[in-house]
């Protein structure tokens, strides 16, 4: 293999795939990132068997050829070079790559590039694709619901279902549920249903970025892993295997109380109340009145705080409580003005929109209030 | 169908063929069987050929995949095993294989877990990977090793195929010794006697010649036990539960003189296992009962179950040799 590429679109790529590489692992050659030659481009790919990363970098190839090098010191290294053009030879015999740059000269002991996992490719048409907006949006309003607890594998991923013209995602830990949907650009025939790890899902809104060209998506056969395809990259994941739970029964069918009041005022009413919430289990309690709506919190130790919004009420008069990290994780996510709360009894959940929205709904579970 | 390479073990190495070329492996495997005898290498090749991209003959030993089993990083398989040779096998390493076995496949079709020496598995970890046995996740496949199924939760065995290995005849380790190590005749011959069958314990005498040593340093050892008095006894055992020996080996050795000395007390036919000790297994045969003889083989067996179970050492070896003790 020989090529050269320059510094910037090197480093760029590895900071990219870098992501990719495992801290702790129990194969050695995971710690390494694949560089090869594709296409007349350098390939550079790592994967931690959960999530994969392939990106393509322009380069001017020589001679075609593989090898795989130690991640974090090569990454390092590159990180370090002046922006200019970098030269990559590998000597097949020994599995090195010897790196010039300017005066700068290095070589790195590479392991053979055979031992490394098969990354998936996305074939030719890709099955499914949704614009990168919608997808970056969605992925902000759904990953952060998904549970922590690795004991249960299935909360621990994003549920995605293509169907028709629409792929919904959704996530859930048992306290609060998060439902998107988004548009296909153009119909699918069959019914497709996956569970996404959320971590890989993070990683990819993180590779979106500002991206705007749509993202292409597709499965390999026979579905054990997602391919999404942007400009120059392709993350793949594997799937969690199991059955969600049907998260549609969660949703309540019916409110009685009906609350809209101003997206970004709630918001800040809410971290304000966090300060004295997170003495006391992070606790919230919202007292709904005629036009108004008041969130407080309160610890024995502190002291208490509280914000009085105006706001549009249908409905009795409630008091509610809500753990406050979940409201602020939930209005930071929405992006409509204003956003409307649906509620019916203290002990019953609690469905969170965006006004003019219907893409979107989030239902929280409310905490116990304690008298 | 050409072989797998394995020595012997034919009918379960007929069985697992049939089963990875119809494609129906069982999800939960237990192979049981002494130390050394091969589970480990019918694991391996098994996990080979179901992952094994050939289309027939597999494994095929040379595909991508074959290789990646054989330098220990396929990505869709899994080994765990307890930590040390007096170790445990905690739940923290079920759980790992839990969270490895949530996730599909990566290159193959088929994702195994092989654990080692389960028989050492917590109650705790036997018990977390009861709900994994239950419901696999249909690609996974679990292959537990252990020493024999009695010693494993019934829960466990229940729910898993059995195939259990047998050591194999000792001319059979003889004829392999020479043929595949060039290990010259006498020495094979000898080697496969004193492994009674378990071709990795040969095999590996061969190739660490300090495991020979080991085991000829134990011998040594328990014949020199055998002819000095209580107090030097006590002082001996104290260096050894606290010196990092293999005590359940030492005992498995143990026995191994034990069934020497009974051979020569009923003056059976068969060869003796230490030949090069028989002076002094005869002595011994000598000062005591064929009734004391195999109570005591019954009291090492019964000793190597409770250092499983973590008992303080030195004491159990302090019982077991004044039960040695009432033989002078």
């Amino acid at each position: 293999m020989e090529l050269s590429c320059l510094q910037e679109n090197l480093s760029k790529g590895l900071s990219i795939v870098g992501r990719a590489v495992p801290s702790r692992t129990t194969m050695p050659i995971l710690r390494n990132v694949l560089l090869a030659t594709d296409h007349g481009q350098l390939k550079l790919a790592a994967t931690n068997l959960e999530l994969g990363i392939v990106h393509w970098v322009g380069a001017r190839v020589e001679t075609d050829g593989a090898v795989t090098i130690p991640a974090r010191n090569f990454i390092d290294l590159v990180n370090s070079l002046p922006a200019e053009q970098i030269a990559l030879v590998v000597d097949e015999e020994s599995q090195t790559l010897r790196l010039t740059c300017g005066s700068v000269k290095a070589s790195f002991r590479g392991i053979d590039a055979e031992e490394f996992p098969v990354i998936p490719e996305p074939q030719d048409g890709a099955e499914m694709a949704v614009e990168a907006g919608d997808l970056r949006q969605a992925l902000s309003q759904v990953t952060f619901a998904a549970s922590g607890d690795e004991s249960h594998k299935v909360l621990t991923g994003v549920l995605a279902e293509f169907e028709g013209q629409t792929l919904t995602l959704a996530s859930a830990d048992g306290f609060r549920l998060s439902v998107r949907e988004i548009p296909l650009l153009h119909p699918i025939p069959q019914p497709l249903s996956v569970i996404i790890p959320a971590r890989a899902m993070a990683e990819l809104a993180r590779i979106i970025g500002t991206q705007e060209e749509p993202v292409e998506i597709s499965t390999t056969q026979p579905h054990n892993q997602v391919l999404f395809k942007l400009q120059d990259t392709v993350l793949n994941t594997q799937l969690i295997d199991g059955k969600y739970p049907d998260y549609r029964r969660i949703i309540p069918q019916e409110h009685t109380i009906t609350v809209v009041v101003g997206r970004a005022e709630l918001l800040q009413a809410c971290k304000r109340a966090e300060i004295f919430a997170r003495d006391a289990t992070n606790i919230v309690k919202l007292a709904i009145g005629d036009g108004e709506l008041t969130v407080e919190a309160d610890s024995a130790e502190m002291g208490r705080g509280s914000t009085r919004l105006e706001a549009n009420v249908e409905g009795p008069e409630l008091e509610i409580a809500f753990n406050v990290r979940f409201l602020i994780d939930v209005l930071s996510a929405i992006n409509t003005p204003q956003v409307v709360l649906e509620l019916t009894t203290p002990t019953n959940p609690g469905v969170i929109k965006g006004v003019g929205d219907e893409s979107f709904l989030h239902v929280v579970m409310p905490m116990h209030l304690g008298r | 169908m050409t072989g797998w390479p394995i020595l012997g073990h034919q009918l379960a190495v007929r069985q697992l063929q049939q089963a990875v070329s119809q494609d129906n492996v069982p999800h939960a495997l237990l192979i049981t069987g002494p130390e050394n005898v091969g589970k480990m290498t019918l694991a391996h090749t098994l996990a080979q050929a179901m992952l094994c991209t050939a289309d027939e003959d597999r494994p095929c030993g040379v595909c991508r995949a074959c290789r990646k089993v054989a330098a220990g990083h396929h990505p869709d398989l899994l080994v765990i095993s307890p930590e040390g040779p007096r170790g445990k096998l905690k739940i923290e390493a079920i759980r790992a294989a839990e969270q490895f076995l949530a996730l599909t496949p990566h290159e193959s079709r088929h994702k195994l877990v092989l654990v080692e020496h389960f028989e050492q598995a917590t109650i705790g970890a036997a018990n977390a990977l009861l709900k994994t046995l239950e419901e696999p996740p249909g690609y996974a496949h679990l292959v537990l090793l252990a020493g024999d199924s009695e010693s494993l939760l019934p829960t466990i065995v229940s729910r898993t195929n059995q195939i259990a290995l047998r050591p194999l005849p000792v001319p059979l380790v003889e004829q392999a010794l020479q043929s595949r190590r060039h290990v010259p005749a006498a020495e094979a011959e000898r080697l496969a006697r004193i492994s009674g069958g378990r071709i990795g314990w040969a095999v590996r005498a061969v190739d660490e010649p300090e495991h020979l040593q080991q085991m000829e340093a134990a011998i040594a050892q328990w014949l020199a036990l055998m002819s000095s008095d209580l107090p030097e006894q006590f002082a001996a055992l104290k260096t050894l539960s606290r010196s990092d020996t293999d005590l359940r080996q030492m005992l498995a050795y143990w026995l191994i003189g034990w069934r020497d000395v009974l051979l020569l007390k009923t003056q059976a036919e068969a060869p003796l296992t230490l030949q090069e000790h028989r002076p002094a297994l005869e002595q011994l045969a000598e000062r005591v009962t064929i009734r004391q003889i195999t109570a005591l083989i019954e009291r090492i067996g019964a000793a190597q179950a409770l250092l499983q179970r973590n008992v303080n050492a030195q004491l159990l070896l302090e019982t077991l040799l004044l039960a040695h003790q009432q033989t002078r």
